[in-house]
């Protein structure tokens, strides 16, 4: 898996945003290292929805911080409209911050307990000393009501006083005060209710056709994430396993991990999607769980799950390379790429394990 | 368990928080578009000075009595502490005239107490102030930024702290002198360090939440997240710990004093009336007591100020 | 297992279920009025059969859970209703009687592994005091056991984890610990009170085989509280869907999925987001949110966001019907009905959010 490589990214004129070879990593106790991001490359075209898919400590929510410069990455390309943040100076950084803004898991305690909600969403323009404050109102009121919030009723409360679901439509309010290009979401619903989640998604959605945004959506349930992405990425231990079109990538995973993912998540929702539930794939992983990023095994790192491993997988690691359209992986033994239509309609991530590669 | 609008909620642990959590939201208008929107209207948050009890104003009450005091000492009807008075020679002991007897010299003890309690206050509060101005903004910066910087400055603040206290000012009233102003600098040379050390401390809590990353990506600035989201949690902080200090650079002041190292006679200091006092037991009783009972109502009362602030800005903050 | 030392057995009578209960309730006293967060539930559970009880935040479902358990606070607390479990009545069981069925006839697994162990104890210590103390283990038997039980949760090396402390293991690892320490002592009872929330998927989908492994070979009854409809799909027997501390219906699983009457329990399988489905898809939401647990509605407490509602609904709650074998609801207009289908009609000519949300 886990591989390096750049095959899966577009031109670079297309892109928004194109992340080259981006790697992150923190210092642990006794002089070790934590491989947190490790090599990954990815771009957005403008209007796209990228979803990254992952376990907890896959790297996924770092990568989105890294985008946006919080911290600065150890090394790699971050570019913005043709501009390198990593390269960038402070103040020249913050002036592009207004085009990328992030919405992050918690948002009761993203929101400054002190503030009113009114003052909450005007504040990215008192920072940036926008308007008037009567102007800055008028507009925190707009936002407000395009979240289905009425001002009248909540600009003088605080945010404890409202519920998560609540409090994300005022986060996501404040984000978008400053029109911004790009929008992170940092698994924007994982701490909502089953119907509140439904509400925020569709409100991303509705804002994202609205301003025209662009998305990086993260998120570690793979359900949520097709449902609003139009690419997705799988990263596991920090490096990335496949990227793909949505729907070629749930029609026929090819890497490993990206298939047991899908199991997972398929096994815990078949009733609820009616979905043929048993004989799911012949081959299951190996029940143990993902090694520390601080000495990740050798050459694919998700070798010692995975249930194709061989001896080539420990020495090299695995490339990116496209096998379909739209559609790349990186596993030195990758499940069958479907090639007629009806292996596709089929579903080839159901069949047999492929042993030519 | 949160603080909910301000009213504890006097309750269990547990699995009282999923009511309590809902209890926090809204219903909704009936079935309308708009989400959020409470019907009802609740009572807003408590203001900061509710339920702190009647100790606290007491204390308070003490405090700015003593403050009053020294500050108007010499408009109030207080007869001269430094020259003899006439009515001491026929009765020393505490008497209409003399609300707490003369000392040994013929003066009188209350009016001494009054106007000693200037020195003590003045050493107590401008030291504090002084430390404050200086670890206070070295604190944040040190908190905020972190690395090479904060490890310098901690080293400094860890080298000032290892030596014994009383030893470092004993030493350098032997340079510096023992006015009030030397005073006030040589307490404040202890004390930096450990204000330094708390608002550090404070600062590296607050400058880890998640909004102060979240108005990073709106693009404020340094400043701006020091000013607007760190600072108005540091301040009250730094504060209650600065009352504490106060009382413990008063203690201070009066050791020194006691030791004959601060301000000397004739100027009337707590410590040094309660040095002369202790030379001339038994038969001048009120001289001890007066500035020991001063000193300790005062140092007492702040003490409870600052402890109960704290507790209540730390359980506002827990919010 | 019946020789120790500290260990009651209970009574099962034939033909009974393992647990019976009825009508229970669970007020909070709270500074803004009574909060009423478990309301007059009942139900029956047969031994080695899986419940489970789904709902959002603030249904009730964790309060039924510790109320089963007879673990809530004894201060501004008001209980009412019986929970029956084989001859002993848990609402009546002095604290001395309850200590000696916890752990040892009825174990409760919670949401976070990591805090569910004591973080200075030793794995192995936190296992064999356990076996010690219900049934009067021997050191050497109990780290016998401890090692078997180790190894049945699918811990590697069990002898070497044995020495660890909790925080050496990750959240999954820890969840397996936990589980061996509740069927340690062969409880007839396990509650599972969301036992996978904080944890990956992977992860989750092992654990929860492992709980349905281990209820088969010990014949346990097992409560799988939850948030996730997806998550207890596969893994129960019937389904409780709770709203604001009701059970608004209770059905054998796949009857919950394929033939559900109650408005909320459609509402809330709409919801979830599904893989088949295409990329920006708009999905069906719930308008508004739960009422407020001290002060709610006379009618149906779902009435608010109710698609289907009816004038009768804001004033008559209903009753809990059935609707087949093992099948209850409570609603007036039944999903699939003839007068659920006018009523749905009637609203959304009428232009009511909830029921244009719903298509």
């Amino acid at each position: 898996m886990a591989g390096s490589g750049t095959a899966q990214l577009r031109s670079e004129k297309e892109a928004l945003l194109r992340v080259e070879e981006l790697v992150v990593e923190f210092p642990a106790p006794k002089g070790q290292k934590v491989h947190a991001v490790s090599n990954v490359s990815f771009d957005l075209v403008a209007g796209e929805t990228l979803g990254i898919v992952g376990e907890s400590g896959c790297g996924k929510s770092t990568t989105g911080r890294a985008i946006l410069q919080l911290p600065r990455p150890t090394s790699g390309k971050v570019l913005f409209e043709g501009v390198d943040l990593t390269g960038l100076k402070g103040e020249e950084l913050r002036q592009v911050r207004p085009k990328m803004q992030v919405i992050f898991q918690d948002p009761i305690s993203t929101l400054y307990p002190r503030r009113t909600v009114g003052e909450l969403v005007a504040e990215p323009l008192a920072l940036w000393r926008i308007g008037t404050p009567a102007e800055r109102t008028e507009r925190a009121r707009q936002m407000l009501a395009e979240v289905s919030l009425d001002y009248d009723d909540v600009s003088w409360r605080r945010p404890y006083e409202f519920s998560i679901g609540q409090c994300q439509r005022i986060s996501i309010a404040r984000a978008l005060v400053l029109n911004p290009r790009i929008i992170v979401c940092d698994e924007p619903v994982s701490a909502l209710d089953v119907s509140v989640q439904a509400q925020i998604l569709n409100l991303l959605e509705e804002m994202k056709e609205r301003y025209g945004l662009t998305m990086i959506f993260i998120s570690h349930d793979l359900a949520v994430v097709k449902n609003v992405s139009d690419r997705l990425m799988v990263m596991y231990l920090g490096k990335t396993c496949e990227v793909a079109a949505a729907e070629s990538l749930y029609t026929a995973p090819a890497h490993p991990y990206t298939r047991a993912l899908l199991m997972a998540a398929v096994v815990s929702s078949r009733a609820v999607n009616r979905l043929p539930g048993a004989g799911l794939g012949a081959e299951t992983e190996k029940e143990t769980e993902m090694p520390s990023p601080i000495r990740p095994p050798s050459g694919c790192r998700y070798r010692t799950r995975c249930p194709r491993a061989s001896e080539r997988c420990a020495t090299e690691e695995p490339v990116m390379r496209k096998i379909g359209e739209d559609h790349f992986v990186a596993c030195h033994f990758p499940i069958r790429p479907p090639i007629t239509p009806e292996a596709k309609a089929e579903g080839a991530w159901r069949g047999q394990p492929d042993e030519s590669r | 368990m949160k603080e909910l609008y301000g009213a504890p909620v006097s309750g269990p642990e547990g699995p009282f928080e999923m009511a309590v959590i809902t209890a926090t939201r809204a219903p909704s208008h009936l079935g309308g578009e708009m989400v959020a929107a409470p019907v009802e209207s609740r009572p807003r948050a408590r203001r900061w000075y509710h339920g702190l009890g009647w100790g606290f104003w007491l204390a308070t009450g003490i405090v700015s009595l003593w403050i009053l005091l020294a500050l108007f000492a010499n408009l109030l009807p207080f007869q001269n502490p430094d020259t003899l008075q006439s009515s001491c020679f026929l009765n020393a002991s505490p008497s209409a005239a003399h609300l707490l007897g003369c000392d040994q010299d013929g003066r009188d003890i209350l009016s001494r107490v009054v106007f000693g309690s200037r020195v003590s206050l003045v050493v107590g509060f401008a030291s504090i102030a002084l430390s404050l101005l200086v670890g206070g903004p070295l604190g944040l910066l040190a908190g905020y930024f972190r690395g090479g910087f904060d490890e310098l400055l901690s080293i400094v603040a860890n080298v000032f702290l290892s030596f014994p206290s009383l030893v470092l000012a004993l030493v350098v009233v032997a340079f510096l002198g023992n006015s009030e102003f030397d005073i006030t600098i040589i307490i404040a040379i202890v004390a930096w360090p450990l204000l330094f050390r708390v608002v550090r401390a404070t600062t590296i809590e607050y400058a880890q939440r998640d909004y102060v990353l979240a108005a990073r990506a709106l693009g404020a600035t340094t400043p701006q997240v020091l000013w607007r989201y760190v600072l108005p949690d540091v301040v009250p902080s730094a504060i209650t710990y600065g009352l504490v200090g106060v009382a413990l650079a008063i203690v201070a002041e009066g050791g020194l004093s006691f030791l004959g190292q601060s301000v000397g006679p004739p100027i009337p200091t707590w410590g040094n009336m309660i040095a002369a006092g202790t030379e001339s037991m038994p038969q001048y009783q009120s001289l001890l007591l007066s500035p020991a009972i001063a000193m300790f109502s005062f140092i007492l009362s702040i003490n409870y100020v600052g402890d109960r602030l704290r507790r209540r800005l730390d359980l506002r903050s827990a919010l | 297992m019946t020789r120790g030392r500290q260990l009651r057995q209970i009574e099962e009578r034939e033909g009974q279920p393992l647990l019976s209960v009825e009508d229970l309730r669970t007020y909070f006293k709270t500074g803004h009025g009574i909060v009423r967060s478990l309301d007059g539930v009942s139900f029956d559970l047969e031994r080695g059969k899986t419940l489970a009880v789904v709902g959002e935040s603030g249904s009730g479902k964790t309060v039924l859970a510790r109320s089963v358990m007879g673990l809530l606070p004894s201060e501004n607390v008001i209980r009412q209703g019986s929970v029956r479990f084989g001859d002993v009545d848990l609402t009546r069981a002095t604290p001395a009687e309850l200590r000696q069925l916890w752990g040892a006839q009825i174990s409760m697994v919670f949401q976070d592994p990591v805090t569910s162990l004591n973080p200075v104890v030793r794995v192995g210590r936190q296992l064999t005091e356990h076996l010690a103390y219900h049934l009067g283990m021997n050191r050497k038997e109990a780290r016998r056991t401890a090692l078997s039980l180790l190894r049945s949760v699918g811990i590697p090396e069990p002898e070497a984890r044995l020495r660890w402390f909790p925080h050496q293991l990750s959240g999954g690892m820890c969840q397996r610990v936990v589980i061996a320490a509740a069927i340690a002592c062969g409880p007839k009872l396990l509650l599972a009170d969301e036992p996978t929330t904080g944890l990956d998927v992977t992860v989750s989908a092992q654990i929860l085989d492992l709980l349905g492994r281990l209820q088969e070979e010990r014949y346990m009854s097992v409560i799988l509280v939850s948030h996730d409809l997806g998550v207890v799909s596969g893994r129960a027997d019937e389904v409780i869907v709770m709203y604001a501390g009701q059970i608004v219906e209770q059905a054998p699983t796949a009857a919950i999925f394929s033939d559900m009457k109650m408005p909320y329990t459609e509402a809330l399988l709409r919801s979830v987001p599904r893989l088949t489905n295409q990329a920006h898809t708009r999905l069906p939401t719930i308008p508004g949110t739960p009422p407020n647990p001290a002060a709610l509605p006379e009618g149906c407490r779902f009435a608010a966001r109710c698609p289907y509602v009816q004038p009768r609904c804001r004033t008559e709650p209903p009753p809990l019907r059935e609707a087949g074998p093992r099948h209850r609801f409570a609603c007036w207009y039944p999903v699939g009905s003839p007068e659920a289908l006018q009523a749905l009609e009637a609203n959304k000519a009428a232009g009511l959010p909830a029921a244009k949300a719903a298509v």
